[in-house]
């Protein structure tokens, strides 16, 4: 990945707060974004900056096809979007089959969308508002104010200064369940 | 509709157009001459001149505007509910909704857009010749749907050959903007104020093509020509790049061969409908939930789906401006607005025709022409009371006029914001001037050819 400029997999950047920990059973009330953190963050998260340009996204994705959502940072390190595997797919799809895709077109908000993806390519024109997770918001409020009334697969999780420091998947709702399971 | 336009003797004055007011609200036709307060006519003219303020503002939906004006009416007294919803032309209403859910069926099966590809690759990708292609396609289709389905169609295939060839997008979207409206203008369902003219006037479809088409089609020609002049060094292009679009296959953007089949043999069959419905006594708007119905049977989708494509908020704002317009009837303020245009013209056919054509160009292009024509419905059944509309003239006049008008500024019509819009997401901003640059030297144009031809056809051998 040193290849591709801006461009930042897997560990946090130094000096970030988070420091892995001890895993601790969750549960549903309590436990905090921290917590399932432990438990279920993989190790690839993906970084890149407003910038940088779509054949960048596109070998990430290539070297990466675990992604799932990637986060996008100012020049200083900040979230200030993301963009889901699902846009990048699009664009690619667009460029490979742009007659089934200008096809599909029905709506105002259809003409908008594929339109943006022929033409916007660099990651801080494809990205969206940037929606994340805090380490200290419990996961009652995360999941069910976030993740699942958004309808998002998952959250770039920051630190106090904004920073993406991970990526936690929606599925960690999997070791809340295995508790119910267990009581 | 608009049958119970009153009559108020004549003169114009303020306190004259405020007589009759008592029997309208009454809910009979008025005979009396009892003077009725000045107070409820400046109300009712407030409210009006205040919901075309904000429609213009455009920062609230203006379906809620007409709705709230026209239940203002009611709620100050102009009108009870029952001449307030007695006002409402289901002609006109179910006529969008069966348009509608037609337009919104058949649009996904990706049908038009796999007609644009194909025009795209018989060009050869040369830009200019691309440019013509998807205008007069544009044109053709804004006749028979509504031009803003017209335009999100066409849009995304325009910045993509844009795109591919390197091109400015803009000209493209300029071309698209004045075509579809000048397409719009030939039949009766092509444009929103057509609708309305044809119910007002009890005009059928094969009336107002016979009449509507020959004009438009010599405005689209004029369009062509214009749009090849002034857009021509702009859209040069790279053989290279031009020979890629050659690759396009049209067919890919079909996503329901069977729907599209089912859909354009109904869509084929509604047309020829609104051909012969005058002659065998139908409304349009029999014909058009008659055609949308059809193809919900022929191609059973799902039905909340295809009723939440309607577009209710447009449907609504019908429901409202009807309302206030009838508030306005019923207080015979358009009846004054009648009464000045005879006197200003003196009672002379051509100069009234004239006088509605070039006002209502010139309004319709700084505001929404829907709640425009809808207000000079009543005026214009006033003066063919008064025999001043032979052979339709000015129904023909008003048509030209509210529907070309669009044309003059990015903000005339629906399909010219929406195209501003999308330009300007993908970085092409078209500014208020840049436009005006292109679209009022062709509409002065066409209201002339348009002025030449209600003179020849209706007035010079008349």
């Amino acid at each position: 990945m040193a290849a591709l400029p801006g461009v930042r997999v897997g560990a946090p950047r130094s000096g970030v707060v988070y420091e892995p920990r001890h895993p601790q059973p969750l549960n549903s009330s309590s436990s905090t974004v921290r917590d399932a953190f432990d438990v279920w963050a993989k190790d690839s998260f993906t970084v890149v900056q407003s910038d940088s340009e779509f054949r960048v996204l596109v070998a990430l994705v290539r070297s990466h096809p675990e992604i799932r959502v990637v986060a996008v940072t100012d020049a200083q390190g900040k979230l200030v979007g993301v963009i889901p595997i699902r846009t990048i797919y699009d664009a690619l799809f667009s460029d490979v089959f742009p007659a089934a895709a200008l096809g599909e077109v029905s709506s105002v908000e259809d003409a908008m969308d594929i339109a943006d993806e022929l033409v916007h390519r660099t990651a801080g024109e494809l990205m969206v508002e940037p929606s994340s997770l805090s380490l200290g918001e419990t996961l009652h409020d995360a999941f069910i104010i976030k993740l699942h009334r958004e309808n998002v697969s998952g959250m770039p999780v920051v630190d106090q200064d904004g920073q993406p420091i991970g990526y936690l998947d929606h599925m960690a709702i999997v070791p809340l369940w295995d508790q119910l399971d267990e009581t | 509709m608009y049958d119970t336009v009153r009559s108020v003797n004549g003169s114009s004055s303020f306190e004259a157009v405020a007589t009759g007011v008592s029997g309208a609200l009454a809910g009979t036709e008025i005979t009396s001459t009892e003077p009725v307060g000045t107070g409820l006519l400046v109300a009712g003219i407030t409210i009006f001149i205040l919901a075309y303020a904000a429609i213009a503002t455009d920062r609230i939906p203006k379906s809620a505007i007409a709705l709230g004006g026209g239940a203002l009416m009611i709620l100050i007294g102009i009108l009870n509910q029952e001449q307030a919803f007695h006002h409402v032309d289901l002609n006109v209403i179910l006529l969008l909704v069966g348009m509608m859910v037609l337009a919104g069926i058949v649009r996904k099966t990706g049908c038009f857009q796999a007609l644009a590809i194909l025009a795209a690759r018989w060009t050869g990708g040369d830009g200019l010749r691309l440019m013509l292609a998807l205008s007069l396609i544009t044109a053709v289709l804004s006749a028979f749907l509504d031009n803003v389905t017209t335009v999100i169609l066409i849009a995304p295939i325009t910045v993509f050959v844009a795109t591919r060839l390197k091109l400015n997008p803009v000209p493209f979207f300029i071309a698209e903007i004045l075509a579809s409206n000048v397409g719009g203008a030939a039949t009766l369902i092509g444009d929103p104020p057509n609708i309305l003219i044809a119910s007002a006037g009890d005009l059928d479809f094969a009336v107002f093509i016979a009449h509507m088409g020959p004009p438009s089609i010599i405005f689209l020609i004029f369009t062509m020509f214009y749009l090849r002049r002034v857009f021509a060094s702009q859209l040069v292009t790279d053989p290279a790049r031009a020979e890629a679009l050659a690759a396009l296959k049209p067919g890919d953007a079909i996503t329901d061969r069977r729907g599209m089949y089912i859909g354009l043999g109904v869509l084929s069959l509604t047309i020829f409908g609104f051909l012969i419905h005058g002659a065998l006594g139908w409304e349009p708007a029999t014909v058009a939930i008659a055609g949308a119905a059809l193809l919900m049977i022929l191609t059973r989708p799902d039905a909340h789906e295809v009723f939440n494509e309607v577009e209710w908020a447009s449907v609504l704002f019908f429901v409202g401006l009807f309302m206030m317009v009838a508030g306005l009837i019923e207080l015979g303020a358009l009846k004054a607005v009648s009464d000045f245009a005879i006197e200003l013209t003196q009672g002379n056919v051509a100069a009234t025709a004239f006088l509605v054509l070039w006002l209502s160009a010139i309004l319709s292009a700084v505001v929404d022409n829907i709640p425009y024509t809808a207000t000079m419905l009543p005026v214009i059944q006033q003066l063919t009371a008064e025999g001043l509309n032979p052979d339709n003239i000015l129904w023909w006049s008003l048509a030209i006029g509210a529907d070309l008008g669009g044309n003059a500024t990015i903000i005339g019509a629906s399909a010219n914001v929406i195209l501003a819009g999308i330009a300007e997401r993908e970085g092409h901003k078209i500014g208020f001037m840049q436009f005006v640059r292109y679209g009022v030297p062709l509409t002065i144009v066409i209201l002339i050819l348009g002025t030449g031809w209600i003179w020849l056809r209706y007035l010079a051998f008349a």
